[in-house]
């Protein structure tokens, strides 16, 4: 199975070998994903934009998925590379199902998995150029974990990507604790994505919610968060001084 | 009298009335192309007014290529904040045409941590990032710190100068105006990002100055390394009707935020509140990071100095004094 990843200087025309061919840049990005460990299980809420540089070119990009029956994955940055994965843990839960041994991987095994195919393909100077945020029960255990593009790989309580890290994490920290309900941790992660919103440029007012507890995985449908823009300083700043900015 | 120098044909022209002996006119010519030369001589050595003057950036790339380094300055990586609490009182019929808002109790909080680095060392680490403007009015400074200082101190003095001559309390738009058209000039040479913050006659006002010289005016604002994680905090908790308490404990969890999830900012919470002519500085309002020790009575040395053994060594047998020895040995 060899993955060659083609820049744009080189082209079809010059695949001699000899010039190597890996990812420089990403293209297609999605923004930051968020994940907490809640009472019952996992929340993770991502927002479905998928910008071309700066434009936003695609509004209906589903970065939660679920992987098996105990998983959930969630990816920002280059998207095409996240399909890649969706594709290799697609062969890896059928080749799971086909053992049919009433055995079923869980998310710490999909999370180990994921990190070496990350940390290898970043040996090879070809990474996949993603952040992932995988989160599942299994056996009543709940799991939380994060990869990045070069294989740093942790499990934590709760986890941001991209952006997230800078102006989500000082609040999740905060804010968070243990065996938090349902509708607590929905407002948290709202909270949190109401301040990416505000403040991070490629975020986009559409968000799916996903939540996989030991039961049952649901994706919620895509909504938008209310904002407030309603601050009198806003409304006329240079009052005062007239003819300033 | 034009002297346009090409004869005396031509002066004679100019003021008909007005004559001239020959000896004259010609010593006027040549003075008037003294002045000329002058002028031209002093136009090519006086540099272009305004910003800073790179003549010697060639030597110093060359001699970095030789092996100088250029000395490190000293940053202040930092979490500053401001914010602006307005204790609002609504009239009952709140149609949209009449309510009236009354302002009870307002003003300006600002914050800022005390971490000062020098890459990756923290030189200082209890210093002051909220610096005086004027009576009614503080400016906290991220970036380098000799520039926020620098840019902070000419532009306190420029104001106190204008006090006296005007004889009128500083208005904020007036340090914001001075701030950033110092800050344009230089072209964002001089890496000072300020959150200015005060209360004059027109009300309280918050503006944040860019390097380069731009501006905002914000109900809440944030800069330096922290500010996205201070910002969080404020994009979750601000609302219109704080009050001065309120206020505070918004801006110290901004802080803090920035204290603890920025690596660039640590140490103590300074908080300056100014209101309608009044102003408090609550220098070190909160110390979330403490000095702590294993034993929880902490540490401290014994008064007395005790002595536990004694030994001379007399320093003047080791000396040996060759007499008539060579002064030097080449």
């Amino acid at each position: 199975m060899s993955l060659i990843a083609s820049t744009p200087a080189n082209n079809s025309l010059l695949s001699s070998g000899m010039e190597s061919e890996r990812t420089l840049y990403p293209y297609v990005t999605g923004t930051s994903v968020i994940g907490i460990k809640y009472k019952d299980g996992i929340l993770m809420a991502a927002d479905m934009g998928g910008s071309y540089g700066s434009t936003l070119r695609y509004k209906s990009v589903e970065r939660l998925k679920s992987i098996g029956k105990h998983s959930l994955l969630g990816a920002s940055g280059e998207i095409s590379d996240f399909q890649e994965i969706l594709r290799y843990l697609d062969e890896l839960i059928l080749y799971d199902n086909m053992w049919d041994d009433g055995n079923s991987l869980g998310p710490k095994e999909v999370h180990n998995y994921l990190t070496r195919v990350m940390y290898n393909r970043r040996n090879k100077f070809n990474p996949l150029w993603n952040s992932l945020v995988l989160g599942g029960v299994k056996n009543g255990q709940k799991y939380l974990g994060m990869v990045s593009m070069i294989g740093v790989h942790f499990e934590d309580n709760h986890v941001a990507t991209g952006f997230g890290n800078h102006l989500a994490r000082p609040i999740l920290r905060d804010e968070w604790h243990e065996n938090m309900s349902f509708e607590d941790a929905v407002k948290l992660l709202e909270k949190c994505m109401r301040v990416l919103l505000y403040r991070d440029r490629s975020a986009i007012n559409k968000l799916q919610i996903a939540k996989i507890t030991e039961e049952e995985v649901t994706i919620s449908q895509p909504y938008s968060l209310k904002t407030f823009w309603g601050y009198s300083a806003f409304q006329n700043p240079t009052k005062g001084a007239e003819g300033s900015w | 009298m034009m002297i346009c120098g090409r004869g005396i044909e031509k002066l004679r022209w100019i003021r008909e009335d007005m004559m001239i002996s020959l000896d004259v006119f010609l010593f006027l010519l040549r003075f008037m192309r003294l002045i000329q030369i002058q002028m031209s001589k002093s136009a090519i050595d006086v540099p272009p007014k305004g910003g800073f003057n790179f003549d010697l950036c060639r030597r110093n790339e060359m001699l970095f290529k030789k092996g100088v380094q250029p000395p490190s300055f000293r940053k202040t990586g930092t979490t500053i904040v401001g914010l602006v609490f307005q204790r609002l009182l609504f009239l009952f019929n709140q149609l949209h045409s009449s309510f009236s808002i009354f302002y009870l109790q307002d003003g300006v909080i600002l914050g800022a941590d005390t971490r000062a680095t020098e890459g990756p060392i923290v030189c200082d680490k209890n210093c002051e990032k909220i610096h005086y403007m004027a009576p009614n009015i503080y400016c906290c400074g991220a970036g380098t710190a000799a520039d926020t200082e620098a840019v902070t101190d000419m532009v306190s003095s420029q104001l106190q100068l204008h006090r006296y001559h005007s004889g009128r309390e500083s208005r904020v738009v007036t340090a914001l105006t001075l701030l950033k058209s110092h800050l344009f000039k230089h072209q964002g040479y001089v890496q000072a990002a300020l959150v200015l913050g005060g209360v004059d006659v027109t009300g309280p006002h918050l503006h944040t100055i860019y390097p380069h010289g731009s501006t905002d005016t914000l109900p809440y604002a944030t800069m330096g390394s922290g500010s996205l994680a201070a910002m969080s905090v404020f994009e979750s908790k601000y609302r219109e009707d704080l009050t001065r308490d309120e206020g505070i404990k918004i801006v110290s969890e901004a802080i803090c935020s920035g204290i603890f999830n920025d690596l660039g900012s640590g140490s103590n919470v300074d908080i300056c509140v100014i209101t309608k002519g009044h102003k408090e500085y609550l220098r070190n309002h909160m110390l979330p990071n403490p000095r702590t020790y294993i034993s929880s009575k902490g540490f401290s040395f014994s008064k007395q100095i005790e002595v536990l053994s004694t030994k001379v060594t007399p320093l003047k047998e080791k000396v040996v004094v060759i007499d008539g020895g060579d002064a030097m040995e080449e």
